[in-house]
Order: structure tokens, then sequence, then C-alpha cells
């Protein structure tokens, strides 16, 4: 029996990260409470778990921002540790201390390293100290309108506005120019004292036509720090990463020495303990980095790492929390294969990539070799509209690039979703773009004239018109349960059908097309089929 | 000969002359959801019956509506402003994003149906603008 490093998990979050780690507790033999919200009852962390405690309405405010209710739950259940997943609490550095003078053990890092890289502020003075490089700015947090456009003018536009305790896009604006500059200082100070109760913002240099690189980092309390390699996430929308990939297809191995180096450097530099990630932005034209920030948690994009190095993060997380020493050295670690992942979102691309939550009719994932999917939903539950609207992560691996993007464009293909807009025509259209194929692309890649080009809505066929009608009449009708619903003289009842859009036709002309027959036009009376574009609501 | 049947909660298969292909849809009333191609896809189903009910759709112009559920974040005009075209009127917040509004074109901002700080349904009516011919 492996060792067993604890005897109960607190789970304290939720979708797919929550039943990540209930799996990785299992894998370890440890039990898995999870907590839900009432909006996530249905939810697959939920019913993964061992056992799970409701702990407030919707709002994240009110259940899984509770750090006094979480508390509560892990004393009352006989939990000995707390795993935060990513968001939420995960970078919470208060926290973290409440849970370990719970005389809980924390999986994540000691509360003193959260603290170091969670101001990005404290953060960039402590990398510089290290000799980690970054990007020109400032080194203190701006708030007055005329200071920021001083020091603007001196690293030059462009410039970003960056919450100073933020994240994931955030209280996060660009800044092309002076006159903007203002009405974006608000606006990103108000979304960040929103998302982080902390309206700091920093001004820093815009690098044009960036890639967005991180380094996976894992460290024990017994002095080894190692690097897993780099993941490359640079197509993002809205300043959030969509797709991401591993190894980065543009990095010449001699620069992937020293970024790694680099990210180790800076873990080292804050005593940190536990998996995290040193993100860094990445000037292909030059072959220059710079730090950006240091993520203490699990990422979203963790599984392309575990695909192409074989290490399990969770269970390093848990064993490493436990007190174990990483069980491999540097020179054990090589990147094998290549690794994308695809953040599946229940948006709406073509409307710039609007939240769209809502109910899923119908859920089946992609399966077959190499192909993984982490999700916290199940067919037939809603995607609540108080949370983040990811649905699911497709993660494949193949041997090379080429191969794992042909794996990818086919696993996506396979994904049955009906209910909402998803992502996956997005995703679609991005590995079919010369860009994307060459690895060539950057942060900017996603641009409004791009998702104009690409996204159009598809053409619905006939038989989806005709199935449409079918399923209303079955449902009125309320006979013929199962099998063939329409058939002899029910032809008649649905007899005459058409779409707004100009195609579609008489059931029987669907009949007659099947045989290869030339059919006239539709009748004028019928059932009326639309279809849009996945814009409803 | 054609004959259809259901397959799951979202998924149908329809066969003609020995071919069958699956479609995953789902309909509820007249509301119909579909999958093709990987897009998701919405609609509607009317029975020859309820043509009558037919909803009539369309807006005016420059009545900006809100198309997800959300929170008013922050109002930046007053009935009687004068907007240009592009400029923010409204920002409301949801999944934790600000999204902001702006006017589809120079004009009158005829009304505000909104608040600072007040919740919004998907579809609700945020502002009117209406086009100044000449301004």
């Amino acid at each position: 029996m492996q060792f067993r490093p604890f005897r109960r998990v607190l789970v304290a979050n939720r979708g797919e990260i929550a039943a990540r780690v209930v799996r990785g507790c299992h894998e370890r033999g440890v039990e898995a409470l999870a907590v839900y919200s009432e909006a996530d009852r249905d939810a697959l962390h939920v019913r993964l778990a061992d056992l799970a405690v409701e702990i407030g309405p919707a709002p994240s405010s009110e259940s899984y921002l509770r750090q006094d209710v979480l508390l509560e739950v892990a004393r009352a259940h006989g939990c000995d540790a707390v795993h935060p997943g990513y968001g939420f609490l995960s970078e919470n550095a208060g926290f973290a201390e409440k849970v370990v003078a719970a005389g809980l053990v924390w999986i994540g890092p000691p509360p003193s390293a959260i603290s170091a890289m969670g101001s990005k502020t404290a953060a960039r003075q402590r990398m510089q100290a290290a000799g980690v490089p970054l990007v020109p700015g400032t080194v203190e947090p701006v708030s007055d309108p005329d200071e920021a456009m001083a020091i603007a003018r001196d690293i030059g536009l462009p410039v970003m506005l960056k919450a100073a305790a933020g994240g994931g896009g955030k209280g996060m604006r660009r800044v092309d120019h002076e006159r903007d500059l203002a009405a974006a200082l608000t606006a990103a100070r108000s979304e960040a004292r929103k998302a982080f109760g902390d309206d700091s913002v920093y001004v820093e240099k815009l690098v044009v036509d960036p890639r967005h690189v991180e380094v996976q980092v894992l460290a024990d309390r017994h002095g080894t720090t190692v690097h897993l390699f780099e993941r490359d996430c640079s197509i993002q929308r809205r300043h959030q990463k969509v797709i991401e990939e591993t190894p980065c297809p543009v990095l010449p191995e001699a620069t992937r020495r020293k970024l790694t180096e680099a990210a180790v450097a800076a873990t080292k530099a804050v005593g940190y303990v536990g998996a995290g990630t040193c993100e860094f932005l990445y000037d292909p034209k030059a072959d220059a980095f710079y730090f950006l920030e240091m993520n203490t948690r699990l990422q979203v994009e963790h599984p392309i790492t575990e695909m192409v190095t074989g290490v399990d993060l969770v269970a390093a997380q848990l064993r490493v929390a436990a007190g174990e020493a990483l069980w491999f050295a540097q020179g054990d670690l090589q990147q094998t294969g290549h690794a994308i992942e695809c953040r599946i979102y229940a948006e709406d691309a073509a409307e710039n990539f609007r939240p769209a939550p809502g109910p899923l009719h119908g859920y089946r994932e992609p399966a077959g070799g190499w192909v993984r999917t982490d999700a916290g939903v199940v067919e037939g539950m809603v995607v609540p509209v108080h949370y983040d609207p990811m649905i699911a992560k497709l993660v494949v691996w193949g041997r090379d690039r080429a191969e794992a993007i042909d794996r990818c464009r086919r696993a996506l293909r396979d994904y049955h979703l009906v209910g909402v807009p998803t992502s996956i025509p997005f995703f679609l259209e991005v590995l079919d773009d010369p860009d994307f194929v060459a690895g060539t692309y950057h942060t900017g890649f996603i641009t409004p004239e791009w998702l104009q080009e690409h996204l159009g809505a598809p053409d619905v066929d006939d038989d989806l018109l005709a199935l449409a009608a079918i399923a209303r009449y079955q449902a009125d009708s309320a006979r013929a349960p199962a099998g063939a619903v329409a058939s002899g003289s029910d032809w008649k009842r649905l007899h005459r059908w058409r779409s707004r859009k100009g195609s579609g036709g008489d059931l029987r002309d669907r009949a007659r097309r099947a045989r290869g027959e030339r059919v006239g036009a539709s009748g004028r009376r019928g059932w009326r089929v639309s279809v849009d574009s996945g814009r409803g609501g | 000969m054609i004959r259809a049947g259901q397959l799951g909660a979202a998924e149908w298969w329809i066969e003609a002359e020995g071919e069958r292909r699956v479609a995953a849809l789902h309909v509820a009333g007249e509301v119909l959801t579909a999958q093709v191609r990987g897009h998701g896809l919405s609609g509607s189903v009317v029975d020859p019956r309820d043509h009558a009910l037919e909803a009539l759709g369309g807006a005016a112009d420059g009545a900006i509506r809100s198309p997800m559920p959300g929170a008013v974040a922050r109002v930046l005009v007053a009935a009687g402003d004068r907007v240009e075209a592009g400029q923010i009127l409204v920002v409301v917040e949801a999944m934790k994003m600000e999204n902001e509004f702006k006017a589809p074109m120079a004009g009158l901002v005829v009304e505000v149906a909104v608040t600072a700080g007040t919740a919004v349904d998907a579809n609700a009516l945020l502002v009117v603008v209406e086009a100044e011919e000449g301004a």
C-alpha cells in the first residue's frame, strides 16, 4: 500500500478542478470532502466526492469564499487538509494562515510565499533582487491619473494597467493613447476592487506581439526545487488563456534553459513549496523573456504538463504537503511529445465571447487514445450564471505537434454538447489557421477581424430541420414513445415544414431527396423551423 | 420511406433509404437548441397550429439591451445627453467581467432604463439612443 498522505481532504472549490482534486485524492487512498453552493447541487464534483456539504447560496461570496464556513466544515467533518484548487481562496494568504492555525494542512505554498508573490509590486522587487528579468514599469502601485500619465510617458506607450492583486485578466487594461489613460485607470481599479478587494494598479510597458510562456515548478520542504518545462498560453481572448500547448513551438533550446533556470530562481527566492507557475512574456523577435508573475497554485492548464512529463501534479501537491521529498530529480524529467489543451466555455465566440450559461441538454465527452477531458458537468445540469462559464478542458497528446493538432481537432468534433453555444467552433478555426499551424502566433492572435472572417454560422441541413419538427410533434402528441415516430400517416400531419431562412421543404421532399430526386418549393403553411447562429437568449 | 427516432436527451436519428444519420438537437416547447459541426445553435419550432402565437421580434435601432444577465456597474449617461458613436453608455458586470455597452451611432439619449447597482436579465433594455441627423 502506498503512503497515504492524509485521511480526508476538504476540496474548497467547484467545477472541473474540484473533480480533478477529488480524483487525485482517491488515487492516493485519501477521502475527499466536496463543498457546494445551492447552484452546484447537481455538479460532478459533488457526485465524485466521498461526502459533500452544502455551504451557502450561489454567489461565491456567500459560499466558496466563506472562509469561516469552510473551516467549520473541515473541523466538523474530520478533515485533516484543505486543497484550494485555483481561483477562489487559492491565493489568499490569510485563508492559508487560518487553515494552518486550525491545525490543518494547507495543500499549497507557505502563506509567506503567497504573500510575497500575491502583491505583484512586492513580487517585482523580490524578482529584481533575484536577478530575474522584468518588464519595464512601476515598482509601486498607482492611483493618481497624473502620476500614471507621467510613468506612461516615461516608459512609452502602449502600456498595460494591471491590478496588483490580480489575475485572469481582471482589472487589466491596455492603453494606446494618452487620452484613454484616465478612463482605463478608473475601469481597471473598479474591476480590481470588485474582484480582489484591492484597487492597487501598476503600469507596465506593453511588449508588442509577445507570447505568454510560463514554467511549471515544484518544490518540496527538503530544499529541492525543479521545473517541469514550459507551457505556451498565447491564444487568448479578453486576456484569458483559451488554448495552451507544450512545448512552446518557437522557443530555442538555449532560451528554454535560461527561462526554466529563471523560474527556479524566482521560486527559490520566495521559499516556495508545492506546485506553482512562473509566467513570462516572451518576445520571439528579440529572443528575450520577462517575468510577469508567479501563480502560487495549481493552474487550469496543468494537465498538458502532466501529459508530456508523466508527473501527476495533484499527487505531487498532496505528497509534498504531507512532507514527502520529491521522488525525482531535475535530470529525471523530460518533455516527451506534444500536448494541447482547449478550454471549452459556454460562450458565443461570434459575439465577442459573450458568456452563455444555460442548460446542458446533451453532453458526451470525446474519448479515444491520448485524449483526456477534465470536466465539472454532467448531461442535464445547468451551467450556472454565477461562476466562470468553463464547461470542460480537452487535453490531447501526440508524438509531435502535428499529431496533437490532428487529434485535438478530431476530439473537438466528437464532442456532443447541446443547449449552449460553446467555444468549440472557435477552436476548430484556430487549429486550421496557418499561423497557428506554423506555431508563429502571439497573444494578439484573436482580433475582431479574425473572428469576423472565421466565425460564420454553419449551414443547417434538412435532417436537422425535419428532426426538429418531428421532436416537437412527438412531444406535443405525447404518443409514439420510442423508435420510429414518423411513418405512415404521421407524415401527413407533419407534412409541411420550412425554415425561415429559406431552406426547408416538405418532409416528403426529404424522402425524395434521399432517393436523389429533385424536389419543388416548400409550401406556405407548414411547420416553421428557424435556426439562428447560437445567439438565443 | 423516412423513419426517425430519439437516441438520448438531445440526440435523434433519421433514416432514409437505409442510411441513418444522427443529429444533436433538443426541443422543449418551441425552443430548439442544436449542435451542428461544433456550433451551438438555437432556434424555434413552430407547429402550424401555433402560427398565430409567433412572437414579433426586432428592437428599434438604438435600443441597447444586455445580451446576458448581470449587474449594472456604472451608468455613464443620462437622458438628454448627446453621445458620439462608440461612446460607452453603460457598464454591466457579468461572469466577473465588465462589459461596456457603446452607442451604435451618434445621437441623443432618450431613455436610461437602469441605474447602477441593479440586476438586469438577459435582453433587458439598458439605454435608448436616437440618431440625430446632421447633429
